[in-house]
């Protein structure tokens, strides 16, 4: 038990640099600690937000003749999906090919107590977003829907860890096979990205491309498995005793063929095929920035959660405007769309691309998964502001054409006209530019070199952190105006376009001007 | 070609890691900077090959101020660090031709170079493979034929010879001496005192963060080994 206990304090503190406030020798120690507690509340307080606008919204489900039940399984499914899809590439990355593996693996430890110690991190959080979205679910229900009922509590309550359990068992499992796969080709990073997309692809297509489906009462039946049983689960008490045994079954049986299959998996990772009778041939010469750029490039698609957390706000966007255009083509055969739905759906259009755009661009971490290698930058010859903007256009050669993309696809679907639609993608474009410029800021004024696990810059670093307390912020700010100012949506879209450019621009600036500054900080 | 002047480096807490420093390396010559653990030198090294800042004293390279103009600096010096953290996603021949396009080397010269020193260093047929398949030697010997590669004019090494095997070593030691004949200035950290005694020239050893003895070889050993000299320092 204390060999779990110390491997598992080594990775909590790991976890958005609270090691490094605990031991920090500055003045101002205490004063970081308590502004660090302050920023964890509020990202929980906005999460918790976000669920209850989900949980209000999704209780229409009772009204179009759905059950209570449908609609807490309906609530259950979202978490199940936000679990899996915060998970599945996480999961792979944390027990395989780490950097750890090596000095972990000479511990006299075994294997099952690695394990367990890495999980138990990822089902904390599980914990946590399942509480922050079924919490306010439980309060729509008892407010609106029902009276109150403590068996019902009670019976969600005893749910919610199990609830958690199970995505965590799939992304394991899921993890654990991308790995294996990957282990038979030379780019096994690029291969590991190139299934996780395939996976998310075709899970989100799965869930939300069909409108019939997503009119549907138990719209979440298809993707979640436990759907018809977590119903009776509500119910009934055997029920919801089946329904955790089939997660500690699903789990055990998960991390025992991890187990087993640890050692096995991280030494075909960690060995690579040879280059046989490789020749040296003529190679041609690029300029610095080109260099820079390819790089950066190499570097974002040499790690799958690297990848994968970064641009899946891009996935998210374009798939989003699918399921618009799709959902809204159907609507429109079902009831009439006149000129007042189409300006009412339209001024939260912003909400939603701000929201994917600004959580976690790929610059927000960018500069700290350079990690030990940062040394070759500071040593050469590169202009640091040529390094930045390597950065900040690696971001853009994604987010620019994904916002393209998406604010027309979303213009098209809500049948915006043309001058509507091109201010609307104007925006778009314009929040894409902001996002890459801060997301860079962010992680200039919470740099954070020095990591042993990708996950720790990528997933738990600081600059993370700022930037989805920024994405809950914009999006807010954006709703807020949709919300309280009675004007058209297309000058939501201009003052909202006005607004970023400008603070991007600022911010550019400011990057730019005080980089020396910056790279001091980082020493 | 390195002229270091009343360098001094202290940290937020008030402590003066490095304390007065100066030090000069002229062309030609290869100047060995040791010290016990802690003293300073990889401080030291740092700040004159940009990568840590510094408020005191003033480090020159070719007459260039590091302060005034670090690119312009950066494109003289070469550095290999102790520890060879090298971005383990990309091949051999990636990383070098990478490293040749920072510093402009023209194609037909990079070609040339790289066949040179990947031939000397036994690294030809393993530069197709990632380097995150290579050991630590091998990257080491990455390290080393990417600093030669765009012929600098100072050379600054922080314990350059760990994890190299002896052929390694030795073909190093060649270069060092060869680079130096041509005009090159060599700074380089190291506790194996006895390749310091044969190889420096100059040597400084530095202590708490000030230099407590420096000069020519012969000078400052006399007739006893460099070794004897450091114990006889660490121990007052």
């Amino acid at each position: 038990m204390s060999a779990f206990k110390s491997l598992l304090k080594v990775q909590l503190l790991s976890v958005f640099g609270i090691n490094k406030m605990l031991n920090s020798k500055k003045k101002n120690k205490t004063a970081s600690l308590i502004g660090g507690c302050f920023l964890g509340l509020l990202v929980c307080a906005l999460i918790v937000f976000m669920g209850y606008v989900y949980a209000n919204s999704f209780a229409g489900i009772v009204a179009t003749g759905g059950t209570v039940y449908d609609y807490l399984s309906t609530m259950c499914g979202m978490c199940f999906i936000l679990c899996l899809v915060l998970g599945v590439y996480e999961a792979g990355s944390l027990f395989y090919g780490n950097k750890d593996y090596d000095y972990l693996s000479a511990l006299p430890v075994k294997n099952v107590t690695v394990i367990c110690s890495k999980i138990l991190i990822m089902y904390l959080s599980n914990i946590l977003f399942t509480v922050f979205l079924l919490a306010p679910t439980m309060y729509v229900c008892f407010t609106t829907l029902l009276p109150f009922d403590i068996a019902l509590l009670l019976r969600v309550i005893i749910i919610i860890p199990f609830l958690a359990i199970i995505p965590l068992a799939i992304s394991m499992l899921i993890g654990s096979l991308v790995s294996l796969i990957s282990t038979l080709f030379r780019r096994k990073r690029t291969v590991q990205t190139a299934i996780y997309t395939i996976l998310f692809l075709a899970v989100y297509l799965l869930a939300f491309v069909d409108p019939e489906q997503l009119m549907a009462v138990n719209m979440f039946s298809k993707i979640y498995p436990l759907y018809n049983l977590s119903k009776l689960g509500y119910v009934s008490w055997g029920y919801t005793a089946l329904y955790c045994a089939i997660g500690i079954v699903a789990f055990v049986l998960v991390l025992l063929y991890s187990s087993a299959t640890y050692k096995w998996i991280n030494t075909r990772l960690l060995s690579t095929k040879r280059v046989k009778n490789f020749r040296l041939k003529q190679y041609s010469a690029k300029g610095l920035f080109s260099s820079l750029y390819k790089k950066e490039i190499g570097r974002l698609f040499s790690s799958s959660l690297y990848a994968m957390n970064s641009l899946i706000g891009c996935f998210m966007a374009i798939l989003s405007s699918i399921v618009v255009l799709v959902l809204f083509g159907a609507l429109k055969e079902q009831i009439g769309i006149d000129q007042v739905f189409i300006n009412e759906v339209s001024k939260y259009l912003p909400a939603v691309i701000v929201f994917m755009f600004t959580m976690a661009p790929p610059t927000c971490c960018s500069l700290s998964i350079e990690g030990n290698n940062f040394w070759i930058m500071r040593t050469s010859p590169i202009p640091i502001n040529k390094l930045f903007n390597a950065k900040i256009l690696t971001t853009l050669t994604f987010t620019l054409p994904s916002a393209l993309v998406s604010s027309i696809l979303m213009a098209i679907g809500v049948a915006m006209s043309f001058v509507w639609a091109l201010t609307f993608v104007v925006m778009a474009v314009s929040v894409a530019l902001f996002s890459a410029v801060i997301g860079l800021w962010f992680n200039l004024i919470s740099p954070q070199l020095n990591w042993k696990k990708e996950a720790e810059v990528v997933k738990q670093g600081l600059a993370v952190l700022w930037s989805v307390i920024a994405t809950f912020v914009l999006s807010g700010i954006a709703v807020g105006l949709s919300y309280l100012l009675t004007i058209q949506a297309i000058w939501i879209f201009v003052i909202l376009t006005v607004a970023f450019l400008a603070s991007g621009a600022i911010i550019y600036i400011n990057i730019l001007k005080n980089s020396d500054k910056y790279l001091r900080k980082i020493e | 070609m390195l002229k270091i002047c009343n360098f001094t480096k202290s940290y937020g807490n008030g402590i003066k890691a490095v304390d007065d420093l100066s030090i000069t390396v002229n062309k030609g010559e290869i100047y060995g900077f040791i010290g016990p653990n802690g003293a300073g030198k990889s401080t030291t090294i740092k700040a004159i090959v940009g990568a840590l800042s510094f408020d005191e004293g003033e480090i020159f390279i070719d007459g260039v101020s590091m302060k005034q103009d670090p690119i312009g600096c950066k494109k003289n010096i070469a550095y290999i660090p102790d520890n060879p953290d090298i971005y383990d996603h990309l091949t051999g021949i990636q990383y070098l031709n990478f490293i040749c396009d920072i510093f402009g080397v023209d194609k037909l010269e990079r070609n040339e170079k790289i066949k040179e020193y990947s031939t000397l260093f036994g690294l030809e047929t393993s530069l197709g493979d990632f380097i995150s398949a290579y050991s630590h030697g091998m990257k080491q010997k990455l390290v080393i034929i990417s600093s030669l590669i765009h012929k600098p004019k100072l050379l600054v090494l922080d314990e350059p010879f760990v994890g190299l095997d002896p052929i390694a070593s030795h073909t190093l030691k060649d270069l060092m001496r060869k680079m130096c004949n041509d005009g090159c200035a060599i700074l380089f950290s190291t506790h194996v005192l006895e390749v310091a005694e044969k190889l420096c020239d100059k040597v400084g050893i530095i202590k708490q963060g000030k230099l407590v003895a420096e000069g020519d070889m012969q000078s400052v050993i006399g007739d006893k080994s460099l070794e004897n000299i450091f114990l006889e320092i660490a121990s007052k």
